[in-house]
């Protein structure tokens, strides 16, 4: 069971004793389900996505600009144009 | 004591799969370990259903594959399954790679975790080249004649290690009768080294997306992974199936629906998808031994990364250098599958030889150089405060 300095087992967490544990629910009707939908739901998930847009971003950009850069020069060498500069 | 904390075997699944205490912050990216369970299950299933009908001889072979796809009851639905799910398993693989890598998990004390890992991709991709032969298409027969091929740059035993691999002078029925013997034999192997993967994963656990271990805060893994990973379930079953329904044959290549003819050799010879960043990093280098070494080493590299990895900062969540390079890798990869795709003219080329380039650069450049860098800015930032890491 674990073992690793990274994988403590239940009762060796390494926090304070616990004892008296008290098990409880809330009444559904208490329960507030859709609480932060929108502002963790929406509004935060952009803020996180944006914040990783330039990470991902740039390499993309790059990535894109010498697939079709690579796709376009491998059109053009097989022009009249590109043979003739051959011979 | 309940039974589940006293049977001895039963205890190893509580241990393992019920109680385990488990960082209450991994996300859905941690989902493709149980994603990559589940292909591997599936695959052995359908895998040994289709060797109820399948016939491994160059005679038979092809007609057989046909034969379970016209006649035997639901044999096109078996296949089918079988073809894609080895999509979705290396699509996943390179997924939990990524993830790996992105978020040091590779880093210690996962490093024997990190490791078996990597002998898993590597028989990944042999079980995969096997199993692709053994419909005996055109692509089979000529895929397999390049790939066995690539041995003879071997210098000296080259050409005897060949023909040891064919069995005979050239890509034959024993060629065929083996490499089906050992795409039965390998998923059993993998079986294998998941069980220890797995038992590597539990002596530390899983790492998180901050990189730091949290004593304090866990929850156990079932109900909370055990669901979690049941939506990953759900949805990779829906994409499947969605393949395997509507676009069976799209990741597929039409030539495999030829019969294999040693007399007539394929406008382009090309691997699966999966497997197109290495045959262009192979292809990106002129000398044939060396570029056989290169794409060998492409994967083998992985086992250095808890070497190279200078960083005293393990996940990327916390390395912005480390993060837009990371990105980098992924892009590049990309790039190498589309190169590998293509026939071998400029300029892919020309892009080929620097994506594979830049492929071993990032491990053996960039990944120790950025972590020397951040480190010192760490340091240069923290300087003389209580932070420093240089504090007395």
């Amino acid at each position: 069971m674990g073992g690793g300095p990274e994988h403590p087992w239940w009762g060796n967490l390494g926090g304070p004793v616990q004892r008296h544990i008290v098990t409880y629910s809330i009444s559904p009707y208490k329960q507030r389900l859709f609480v932060g939908a929108l502002s963790h739901g929406v509004f935060n998930t952009y803020r996180r996505v944006s914040s990783q847009a330039f990470y991902v971003g740039v390499p993309v950009f790059i990535g894109l600009l010498i697939y079709y850069k690579g796709s376009e020069r491998h059109e053009y060498y097989s022009t009249k144009a590109a043979k003739k500069l051959e011979k | 004591m309940k039974l589940l904390k006293a049977h001895p075997l039963l205890v190893l699944a509580n241990s393992y799969l019920i109680d385990s205490p488990a960082p209450s912050n991994i996300t859905y990216i941690w989902n493709f370990g149980s994603l990559l369970g589940s292909c591997l299950v599936l695959q052995i299933i359908t895998g040994v259903t289709l060797a109820m009908h399948y016939l491994p001889s160059i005679d038979a072979a092809f007609c057989s594959v046909e034969h379970i796809m016209r006649d035997v009851n639901n044999g096109w639905l078996i296949r089918y399954l079988h073809a894609n799910v080895a999509s979705f398993f290396f699509l996943f693989v390179y997924l939990h790679i990524g993830k790996a890598l992105y978020y040091g998990s590779f880093r210690a004390p996962r490093t024997l975790l990190w490791s078996i890992g990597v002998v898993i991709f590597l028989v990944m991709v042999i079980t995969a080249f096997l199993g692709y032969v053994l419909p005996f298409g055109q692509m089979s027969l000529w895929g397999a004649t390049v790939i066995t091929n690539l041995l003879s740059a071997i210098p000296w035993l080259g050409t005897d290690l060949v023909e040891f691999i064919w069995g005979g002078y050239s890509v034959g029925n024993a060629t065929l009768n083996r490499f089906y013997s050992l795409h039965f034999l390998l998923p059993f192997v993998l079986l294998m080294l998941v069980i220890m993967h797995l038992i590597a994963l539990h002596q530390n656990g899983s790492n998180n997306p901050m990189g730091i271990s949290s004593s304090l805060d866990r929850v156990p893994l079932h109900p909370y992974y055990t669901f979690k990973d049941l939506v990953g379930f759900f949805v990779f079953f829906l994409v499947l199936s969605i393949f395997v329904f509507f676009l069976p044959n799209t990741l597929g290549h039409p030539d495999n629906y030829i019969p294999a003819n040693p007399m007539q050799t394929p406008a382009s010879i090309v691997p699966e998808w999966y497997l197109l960043p290495y045959y262009a990093i192979l292809r990106a280098i002129p000398s044939k031994l060396l570029g056989v070494i290169a794409m060998i080493g492409s994967i083998l590299i992985l086992f250095t990364m808890p070497l190279l990895d200078t960083s005293r900062v393990r996940s990327c969540a916390f390395r912005p250098f480390m993060r837009l390079l990371f990105w980098g890798f992924v892009v590049n990869f990309l790039i190498l599958t589309w190169i590998g795709s293509q026939h071998p003219e400029p300029p892919f080329i020309t892009i080929g030889q620097a994506c594979s380039t830049f492929y071993f650069s990032y491990f053996l450049l960039f990944v120790p150089l950025i972590g020397l860098i951040e480190n010192t800015l760490s340091d240069l930032a923290t300087l003389g405060s209580d932070h420093s890491s240089y504090k007395t």
